[in-house]
């Protein structure tokens, strides 16, 4: 956190919501950083704002005041593809239609490459989420554990830049928690951030660092 | 002087005064058939005496005096050489008496129709059966009349009339009618019978055409009848399937409910029981809505106006137990959705399901086909096919049913394959095959409904359409074109806007050693062809080489036989004429099916009468042409061509039996329409609802960089590719069933051509270009949801 450009950085961000005749301050200025190769952690209660902050550095909602700059430049965030960014929502959104594999593989298939050729790479996360012997399924054919497993995977599969995770941890029981960290451990060992909203201790243990929020303001930050 | 005519007309008045919805009574007299002449023609007429007849002719010419003497039709002065003004000689059936032409009118069968004439209808039109038309009308006015028949020993008819002043009569109406007037003929009868009223020397006669319209209508019900049960069971079933469907659904949504409730012991038969009362209110409701809906339909667009409410309340047993069997379906199907969701295993897949279902749908299927296969050969036996056997409608539905199943199950197994194929060439549609195969049972039902429904109206469509052509190409070679009239002129008229021949025909012409009966028929090398019906089964060569080779000179003189062979010479005038035989036809213009006929040159056919003609009688001259009948027939009056008798195509598809199959498979085709349509329009609106769920996907796939294009083609290929799944199954399935069916449908088998199988391109082009627009409508609004849809609110719920 010395002078070079961090990989993302939100700037005095607030964002209101209005309901009714009532006003919800999710975020309240907000001031964030993430570094490459960061394993970062958000904290706090339900409706902290932690979903909110996400959201607004993927680009699907757009801070009332503040800046979201992107390796130093304001780029429209909601432009940036999935090998700079990539998800995975509360609400997982995989294609029911297709197979794990097909879920996971989907950013390459997108992105132009043949089914040999992404095998490889789809075959690696697979074995890092421990998805093998359920790789022909559908999502509706395996638990929200493994599903949920199965988005990471998707995230991971084209090494983005920064990977977003909201719950991720949700279902999983506490071996399988291992696993999810192991994942992420993994991929900023390759030069890749994360960020992390998450309750579990267990996790939080063993981030670099963790933002705490609370109704909408960062409190606290603990390394 | 009071006439027989006053004297009936005071009793009827006086009789039906308390029957209601009749007008006034009016009377005539109706003669028996008498003979006209000139000079040494002579031709059949009929004296009729009409209060008001002759306002309602045509008058043409009439004489210094019209009020003496009697009024021919055109057509039969001009026969008989006949103008106004002069004597003519009328022959009873006792003596002759001398009269002169009052005047001229139009000829009532070319005349346009009029309500007045309507009553004697019989009189005036040829019948479908007959070849000739009635004897014309000799319209005499009132004094002249009796003076006339009474010294040709004629004894008219006295018809009476009283015009029924009820524009919509409903059956039971025209049933008491019909019963009252029957009371009162028997009445008037006795009272004649009893002398108090004296009819004379004249036949006295009460009926009613009532009688006839209560016949028809009774004939009508009874054509009705099967196909209305037919669909009533139909519809029931329907009913039912929606039912079970219904109760599955419910439980479907409230899977987890059902779930722990079963956890906590409550078996499947007690949910189902439960869904079935909770649903008891309701179905009351849709019952009751149901028949009052009944009712008001059944009064705006018939088939009758005539329901008494009574009928629902005699019914009512009926539609309760009906309604009580609803919910026990409906039950059931809640029951096997329970049991279902407890046995439901992650593991099993829904392929395995499908592929049990589809061996099981694969045996009815097969089932199917043989009791196609048993009952097509048991039916080409019975006489009269008819649509009368429900079996032989519900037959061909039945194997439609089966085939749209198979089809859209073994469609959906096979999706993946294709698939896969395109998973490196179009990521597009790699995805909507994806969903296609992974569809819910939803879209599959909806799918396989509206196959079944497109097929049952291509079906409808093409078996009417293909009976209708048959038919009509069946007529025409009865006719021998569109049109034929016999004519008396010998030349070909010229100037016509359409193709014309003249055929002449000698019938009763002995053959061989004389016990072979044949007809010569002359016909004219140079407009044959093209106005005459040919159809290339007719003959193995074409017509174009058949006339070339009939033109051929030699002798004996070239002739082509159809029918029987020709067993040796014409026989006639004391000698023989023998004749070269270059072709046996199978069928020929005009020669009907149990006629053998020997088909030469006009040329010969003159040469031959010339030397055989004097033992015969006369030749027919009929001239043929091609094109609608009705501008023919008028275009040939303009052009003073005098047609004695006509027939056109038109009359062969008048027939009852060919109408009442057209109305069925109308019914039919529009059925399958309407389902189809209804069925298409779920299948649209379910696809949309569902894709509101994958706005998530989307924005997902979207930051994976599929483009908004991309997802708007992956849209359109899943809705197009399922309603036309849809449409290409009910193609596969209901043109074989219409092959099929449409030969077993002939009304006249062993009349040439074979039926024609006539495929409905039009309409299945139209198909095709309707739901291709409206997938794109769905698509598009697919599209637009997504874009709406706000992905921040729905990533946090
Ligand atoms: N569309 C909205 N309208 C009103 N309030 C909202 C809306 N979306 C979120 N909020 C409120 O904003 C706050 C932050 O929500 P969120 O970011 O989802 O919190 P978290 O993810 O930490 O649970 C909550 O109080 C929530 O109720
Ligand atoms: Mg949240």
């Amino acid at each position: 956190m010395t002078g070079s450009t961090p990989l993302a950085r939100l700037t005095d961000v607030s964002k209101d919501y209005h309901r009714g005749p009532e006003t919800v301050h999710a975020l309240r200025g907000v001031d964030l950083s993430i570094d490459f190769g960061e394993l970062v952690g958000i904290v706090g209660p339900s409706g902290s704002g932690k979903t909110t902050l996400i959201n607004v550095l993927c680009g699907w909602e757009h801070p009332d005041r503040g800046e979201v700059a992107w390796m130093g430049a304001s780029p429209e965030m909601g432009r940036l593809l999935w090998d700079q960014i990539a998800v995975v929502p509360q609400r997982l959104g995989l294609l029911d239609e297709l197979s794990l594999a097909d879920n996971i593989g989907l950013p390459l298939m997108l992105s132009g490459q043949k089914t040999h050729a992404r095998a490889g790479r789809v075959g690696e996360v697979v074995a890092l989420l421990e998805l093998d012997h359920l790789v022909d399924r559908r999502p509706r054919q395996v638990s929200l554990g493994e599903q949920q497993r199965t988005a990471l995977a998707r995230a991971l599969v084209m090494s983005p830049r920064l990977v977003i995770a909201d719950e991720p941890t949700g279902h999983q029981d506490a071996e399988r928690e291992t696993t999810v960290f192991d994942a992420f451990r993994a991929a900023v060992s390759t030069g890749a951030s994360c960020l992390v909203a998450t309750h579990s201790p267990r996790v939080i243990e063993q981030l670099d660092r963790v933002v705490e929020m609370e109704d909408g303001s960062i409190v606290g930050e603990r390394t | 002087m009071r006439t027989i005519e006053d004297e009936i007309k005071g009793v009827l008045t006086e009789e039906l005064r308390g029957v209601p919805h009749l007008g006034p009574v009016s009377t005539a007299l109706v003669s028996a058939i008498s003979r006209v002449s000139a000079g040494e023609e002579q031709k059949d007429i009929r004296l009729i005496r009409r209060d008001g007849a002759l306002d309602h002719v045509e008058k043409i010419a009439e004489a210094d005096d019209p009020r003496h003497g009697i009024w021919l039709a055109d057509v039969t002065a001009e026969q008989i050489g006949a103008a106004p003004g002069d004597r003519i000689v009328i022959s009873g059936p006792a003596r002759k008496k001398s009269t002169r032409v009052a005047g001229l009118y139009r000829y009532l069968p070319l005349d346009e129709p009029r309500p007045y004439w309507q009553g004697f209808g019989e009189l005036i039109y040829r019948g479908t059966s007959d070849d000739t038309y009635p004897a014309s009308f000799a319209i005499v006015p009132s004094d002249e009349y009796y003076k006339l028949t009474a010294g040709l020993g004629d004894f008219p008819d006295i018809r009476w009339e009283a015009p029924l002043e009820m524009p919509d009569p409903a059956m039971s109406e025209v049933v008491a009618l019909v019963d009252a007037l029957d009371r009162v003929a028997a009445t008037v009868t006795a009272s004649v019978e009893r002398g108090e009223l004296k009819v004379d020397r004249y036949s006295f006669e009460i009926g009613t055409l009532l009688e006839l319209v209560r016949s028809t209508a009774t004939e009508r019900i009874e054509s009705v009848t099967p196909v209305v049960d037919l669909l009533a069971v139909a519809g029931g079933l329907v009913a039912l399937g929606v039912m079970a469907a219904a109760g599955f659904y419910l439980v479907r949504r409230r899977i987890v409910e059902a779930r722990s409730l079963s956890a906590r012991g409550i078996g499947p038969l007690a949910q189902g029981l439960r869904y079935g009362l909770e649903a008891t209110i309701p179905a009351g409701i849709g019952t009751a809505a149901g028949v009052f809906l009944g009712f008001a339909v059944v009064r705006l667009v018939g088939p009758t106006n005539d329901l008494p409410l009574e009928a629902a309340t005699s019914e009512l047993p009926r539609v309760v137990l009906m309604a009580v069997i609803g919910l026990v379906t409906m039950a059931a199907g809640a029951a096997f959705a329970v049991r279902r969701a407890e046995k439901e295993i992650a593991e099993e897949g829904d392929t395995a399901t499908e592929r049990r279902a589809l061996v099981v749908a694969m045996g009815f299927a097969v089932a199917g086909v043989a009791v196609a296969v048993i009952l097509r050969n048991h039916l080409s036996d019975v006489e009269d096919i008819g649509l009368r056997d429900p079996m032989t409608m519900a037959l061909p539905i039945g194997l439609i049913l089966c085939a749209s199943v198979v089809g859209a199950m073994a469609l959906r197994l096979l999706l993946p394959q294709a698939g896969r194929l395109l998973r490196d060439r179009s990521p597009s549609l790699y995805l909507a095959s994806r969903r296609l195969a992974g569809a819910p049972g939803m879209t599959q039902v909806l799918v396989t409904a509206g196959a079944c429904a497109l097929g049952v109206m291509l079906y409808g469509i093409t078996v009417g359409s293909s009976v209708k052509v048959s038919t009509q190409a069946k007529a025409k070679l009865f006719v021998g074109s569109d049109f034929a009239a016999q004519t008396s002129s010998a030349q070909q008229p010229q100037g016509l806007s359409f193709p014309s021949t003249l055929v002449s025909a000698a019938d009763g012409i002995s053959a061989g050693d004389g016990f072979q009966q044949v007809t010569l028929v002359g016909v004219d090398p140079a407009t044959f062809d093209g106005a005459a019906y040919w159809d290339s089964t007719f003959a193995d060569v074409s017509l174009e080489e058949l006339l070339g080779e009939l033109s051929a000179d030699g002798d004996p003189v070239p002739a082509a036989s159809v029918g029987e062979p020709l067993s040796g010479p014409l026989n006639g005038g004391g000698t023989q004429v023998p004749l070269r035989v270059v072709e046996t036809l199978d069928a020929f213009p005009g020669v009907s099916e149990d006629e053998n006929a020997v088909v030469v040159t006009i040329d010969n056919f003159h040469e031959i009468l010339k030397v055989i003609g004097s033992s015969i009688s006369p030749p027919d001259q009929e001239l043929w042409a091609s094109g609608d009948p009705e501008m023919i027939e008028r275009s040939l009056l303009e052009n003073d061509v005098t047609l004695l008798r006509t027939v056109d195509t038109g009359v062969v598809l008048d027939t009852p039996g060919l109408q009442s199959m057209l109305w069925t498979l109308g019914v039919l085709g529009a059925l399958g329409a309407a389902a189809g349509l209804i069925a298409m329009l779920g299948l649209f609106l379910y696809l949309q609802a569902r894709h509101r769920d994958t706005v998530i996907a989307s924005a997902i796939t979207r930051r994976m960089g599929f483009s908004r294009t991309a997802e708007f083609t992956t849209s359109l290929a899943e809705i197009l590719g399922a309603a036309l799944i849809s449409l290409g199954v009910a193609t596969a399935a209901g043109l074989p069933v219409a092959a099929l069916m449409h030969v077993q449908l002939d009304l006249r088998p062993t009349l040439p051509p074979d039926p024609l199988l006539v495929i409905p391109m039009m309409t299945i082009a139209a198909t095709v270009a309707i739901v291709g627009v409206a997938s794109a409508i769905s698509a598009w609004r697919v599209q637009r949801s997504i874009d709406r849809a706000d992905i921040a609110q729905v990533m946090r719920t």
